[in-house]
């Protein structure tokens, strides 16, 4: 239950992600040679800690059964010590298993994320101009912080959770029909009958969440351009209008959002009560069967908590998806910058100016930008500056005299020609 | 936190009242249950009972479970619309209040903080709200009436019980004390990761022209190390939560069991019947103790998410509680129109306190252009600022048609006044939207937009558009170059019809012919209009009325082009630099 398991309940609705989950799991793998032999330890801790948890209601049933046998002639209190002292056992064994799991999967997620975050940054100096044509800086900047963040929480968090409680389910699933079989289906069915039931309003409130995230962003598109162009508004009094079509928008998301905060709203209801419909059927039937001598009253002791470990894994699975598809796309993102073409590598140059004289040639340059390669801002450029002399550049605007400047600091590449400083290509110099 | 929720309106008031009744009924039939179990357990222990027996007490269950539904159900719409009704009233106040803000607050404040005040930050408050009311409301009036409900029935039961809950509840302590402080840090570590990236980004000519690189990467990598070890802590001690609210739960309904099975061998094996009560009841002791637990849990749930809603909650607060300096005068008319007068100004930013303008004095009449010249940082923004109202004059005057510019409702002071600032501004939206951008006294039909636009030289791409003046504008007004951007913010200050015109070096963007252009239709179609014109260019206010020249923010020169040439300076130096021989001398 830690702080991301929470963040999981977020009703965002997920991007989809290109690489797909396993893709970027994958792709983490090859990124972090020294990531797959602790997650694997992790998740075997997770669950072996889910399975030695499952096994408590059996031996708790035990204890109730040789309370009830006592009851008339007198209890064995002796073997009611072992038992309990073994359950003891499992159940401390089980909480170090799960803190060891949490310590080591935040650990290396941690160091993850700081490798990610260092890189990215590194990268940011390594890439070339025109990847901020096409990236903005807000985007770049919310990779390096949010996306990172976002991927650490799901994979130290929602994965071993969703294993754990996957582990849970089975186990619980098992460890039912062995005890009773009639009894594990009533409860399995109540549960899978309340889960179909909320499965129907999610899929059917899905268009609420997306109605409220598209009313979201035009608001939030409203607020930031208001905000940016504050003098303006003021300057044109236009105070009491923007505040007007404000609160339309502001109207529009109120709308969207009752809606579909209710259905998110009474997901948490709903899994209670199919809870307490699971411990009434438990009971009930477990009574029926018991009063015939079907049962031994251990058998309904050990239900009454298989129940409740039978359906928490189910909401936990799928929030757990919830967060991992968003920490795909957020996979995607870094991936995607990770990626990104460097400019060429420049340590084999040797060239090295000494004493720069200041001899700059332009030799039939030709340059276009690689946002738009169809325009040419540059075409078959030449000129020839001579040490101490001054040249000006001068044009209408988009003329291309910036751009001229650019070149020579060769913040971006020629298409062809040549740019020579003392006569040395500008593309040779270290 | 708390301040915040008293914005809401009446009707959310209500809705969570409502909804804690509510949750009290729910508590009361969730906590039915056991009881109904313990009924169970007796029958099924006492010889004779019947399946009929079993069934209807089954179906009491079965209502107790229905009845708690409703009510659950019922809680989880009025929770979802009260968190809704509130981050609806939050993001009202906040926009609104930031709307009527001065350019001193917008500046404390920064434009993207303030964006992200209005939006994830109220996002963060209404989760809270949503969860928080079903369940910070629900789990401590369970955990004590389930603890009401057991007290009596075994006083070691409930001493074993006791200490779980404040083993859990120290767990918890430490978590609040020790952890959500450093929780709290690593927002902050994240913004300051976010400003040397920022930073990196901005400057990136300039880190490559320098060889910076290793420099920034190192700063980043000294930051993005701090965030990973406070990381680190927090979600290690986080860690412990979950194993030991799993490890209370189970260890305690075992001990139940098992200490249980003592006291019911005390009863004396002879008295059947209080030994079948004795051991229903520890059945019975086990199911609400684990509600007990699961309470505290739920509550660990929250508290987790508190701190993040808290910094929200303090940022969004910060934003109502803002005293807006400036405040709004009553006057709205005047008896001279077109006039200008600074007497003796003085200005300091309210944040460094180093004086910007220096008893600054002059006066301009209907009618007439006055320009600022002088170096970057001489002051000349600032002083038509003032002009403008965006500050007030640390000491001295500034007086429009007359009348001091603080007497002025805002309305009145800028239906008189046009501003061109510096960077032009466009709004999604079309042309005619842009420039009939907020109210104004003059008239605002299609034949004014068009006659705006033809004086400020944007005819001629507008009418290029298929659209014309409805063609659309993108956010920001990306969809149109840096000139025609300018032009059509121009064409917005002279829809608005005012009696003076300011020009914040408003023409850089212009090439020299359509600067020239633009002025000497302005001359010849608004002569009635007062002029102030901050430039760049010699060329731009040579035919200026009077030329006011800054240095350092102090007067140094006023008159006009030939006076200046001759008794100014600094006057002279500027002219120089930009103007060949003949041309000084003409």
């Amino acid at each position: 239950m830690s702080e991301n398991r929470m963040a999981g309940r977020r009703m965002a609705v997920p991007e989809k992600s290109k690489r797909g989950l396993l893709g970027v799991l994958k792709e983490l793998l090859e990124y972090s040679k020294n990531l797959k032999v602790p997650t694997i330890i992790a998740l075997s801790l997770a669950v072996a800690g889910a399975v030695l948890t499952i096994i408590g209601p059996s031996q708790l049933s035990r204890i109730a059964d040789l309370i009830t046998e006592g009851l008339a002639a007198g209890i064995d209190l002796k073997a009611i010590a072992g038992v309990g002292a073994l359950l003891l056992c499992m159940y401390l064994a089980s909480a170090l298993f799960t803190y060891v799991e949490h310590f080591i999967m935040a650990t290396i997620t941690l160091s993850l994320s700081k490798k990610m975050r260092d890189d990215l940054s590194r990268k940011i100096n390594n890439v070339p101009m025109e990847c901020f044509g096409r990236t903005s800086h807000g985007d770049i900047l919310s990779r390096v912080t949010n996306d990172v963040s976002t991927l650490q929480q799901a994979l130290s968090n929602s994965l071993p959770s969703i294993i754990s409680s996957a582990a849970q389910f089975v186990g619980c699933l098992v460890m039912m029909f062995v005890t009773e079989w009639r009894m594990a289906l009533a409860a399995v069915l109540v549960t899978l009958l309340g889960f179909a039931a909320m499965a129907l309003i999610m899929s059917k409130s899905q268009r609420y969440f997306v109605a409220r995230q598209r009313n979201l962003g035009s608001l939030n598109g409203y607020v930031e351009e208001m905000y940016s162009g504050h003098d303006g508004v003021r300057i044109s009094c236009a105070n009491d209008q923007i505040k007007k079509v404000f609160a339309g928008l502001n109207k529009e998301v109120y709308e969207a959002e009752r809606k579909s905060q209710f259905l998110s709203g009474i997901m948490q209801p709903l899994m209670n009560v199919v809870g307490n419909l699971g411990y009434v059927v438990v009971c009930v039937l477990g009574a029926v069967l018991a009063i015939n001598g079907q049962i031994s009253f251990g058998v309904i002791t050990a239900f009454i908590m298989y129940v409740r470990l039978f359906t928490s894994p189910l909401s936990t699975i799928a929030q757990g998806m919830t967060q991992m598809q968003t920490a795909a796309a957020a996979g995607d993102r870094v991936f995607d910058f990770l990626q990104e073409k460097e400019l060429s590598d420049e340590s084999h140059k040797t060239e090295r100016l000494e004493t720069v004289r200041g001899e700059v040639e332009f030799d039939h340059v030709r340059f276009s930008y690689p946002s738009n390669p169809d325009k040419i801002i540059i075409k078959d450029f030449s000129a020839h500056v001579l040490p101490g002399q001054k040249v000006a550049i001068v044009g209408p605007t988009g003329a291309g005299k910036t751009t001229m400047v650019n070149l020579l600091m060769r913040f971006f590449e020629i298409n062809s020609g040549d740019i020579r400083i003392d006569g040395v290509s500008a593309s040779r110099i270290l | 936190m708390i301040r915040l929720l008293k914005r809401m309106r009446k009707r959310e008031w209500t809705m969570a009242g409502l909804c804690v009744l509510l949750v009290l009924g729910q508590i009361y039939f969730d906590l039915r249950l056991p009881d109904y179990m313990s009924d169970l357990t007796v029958l099924i222990e006492t010889p004779g009972s019947t399946v009929a027996q079993i069934i209807n007490t089954g179906f009491q269950m079965l209502g107790c479970t229905l009845a708690s539904a409703v009510f659950s159900i019922a809680c989880g719409y009025l929770a979802s619309q009260v968190a809704a009704g509130l981050s609806y009233c939050l993001r009202e106040d906040v926009f609104n209040k930031v709307a009527d803000f001065g350019q001193e607050e917008m500046q404390r404040f920064s434009v993207p903080s303030l964006i992200t005040r209005n939006t994830n930050d109220i996002t963060q408050i209404q989760m809270l709200v949503a969860m928080g009311l079903q369940i910070i409301v629900r789990s401590p009036i369970m955990a004590v009436w389930a603890i009401v409900k057991i007290i009596g029935k075994s006083w070691t039961l409930s001493a074993i019980t006791a200490g779980f809950v404040a083993a859990l509840l120290a767990v918890m302590a430490f978590i609040i004390i020790i952890v959500l402080p450093r929780v709290r840090r690593v927002q902050r570590l994240t913004d300051n990761i976010n400003r040397i990236s920022r930073e990196n980004l901005t400057g990136i000519n300039v880190v490559h022209a320098y060889n910076a690189e290793d420099y920034q990467q190192k700063k980043f990598e000294k930051a993005s190390g701090i965030l990973m070890r406070t990381q680190l802590f927090n979600q290690r001690s986080f860690a412990l939560l979950l194993p030991s609210v799993t490890l209370s739960m189970n260890a305690l309904a075992l001990l139940i069991y098992w200490v249980g099975a003592y006291i019911v061998e005390q009863v004396p094996a002879a008295d059947m019947a209080s030994r079948i009560t004795s051991f229903s009841n520890i059945v019975v002791f086990g199911t609400y103790a684990t509600y007990v637990i699961m309470s505290i849990m739920f509550m660990v749930m929250v508290v987790m998410f508190l701190p993040a809603a808290q910094v929200s909650a303090g940022r969004i607060r910060e934003v109502l509680e803002a005293k807006v300096r400036m405040k709004e005068g009553a006057r709205t008319d005047a008896e001279e129109k077109g006039t200008v007068e600074f007497k003796d100004v003085s200005f300091s930013y309210p944040s460094s306190g180093k004086e910007v303008l220096e008893h600054i004095s002059f006066k301009v009449n209907r009618g007439e252009t006055i320009a600022f010249i002088g170096a970057t940082g001489s002051g000349k923004t600032t002083l038509v600022s003032l002009a403008a109202r965006f500050y007030d004059a640390t000491s001295g005057q500034v007086l429009i048609d007359g009348h001091d510019i603080r007497d002025y409702t805002y309305e009145a002071l800028y239906d008189r006044i046009g501003y061109v600032t510096q960077k032009a501004v466009l709004f999604a939206g079309n042309i005619r939207d842009n420039v009939l951008f907020g109210e104004s006294l003059a008239p605002r039909t299609d034949e004014d937009v068009k006659d705006a636009v033809r004086l400020a030289q944007a005819s001629e791409f507008v009418n290029k558009l298929p659209q014309g003046i409805d063609a659309p504008i993108t956010q920001g007004g990306t969809n149109v170059s840096g000139g025609q951007k300018q032009r059509l913010s121009i064409a917005r200050a002279l829809a608005r019809k005012p009696e003076i015109l300011i020009f914040d070096d408003s023409f850089s963007a212009l090439d020299y012919k359509t600067d020239a252009t633009l002025r000497k239709g302005l001359s010849e179609e608004l002569g009635d209009t007062t002029r102030m014109i901050v430039a760049q260019r010699i060329g731009t206010i040579r035919h200026a009325d009077k030329i006011v020249v800054l240095d350092e923010g102090k007067a140094v020169g006023v008159g006009t082009h030939e006076e200046l040439l001759k008794n100014c300076p600094v006057y002279r130096e500027i002219a120089m630099s930009q103007l060949s021989e003949e041309e000084l001398n003409a």
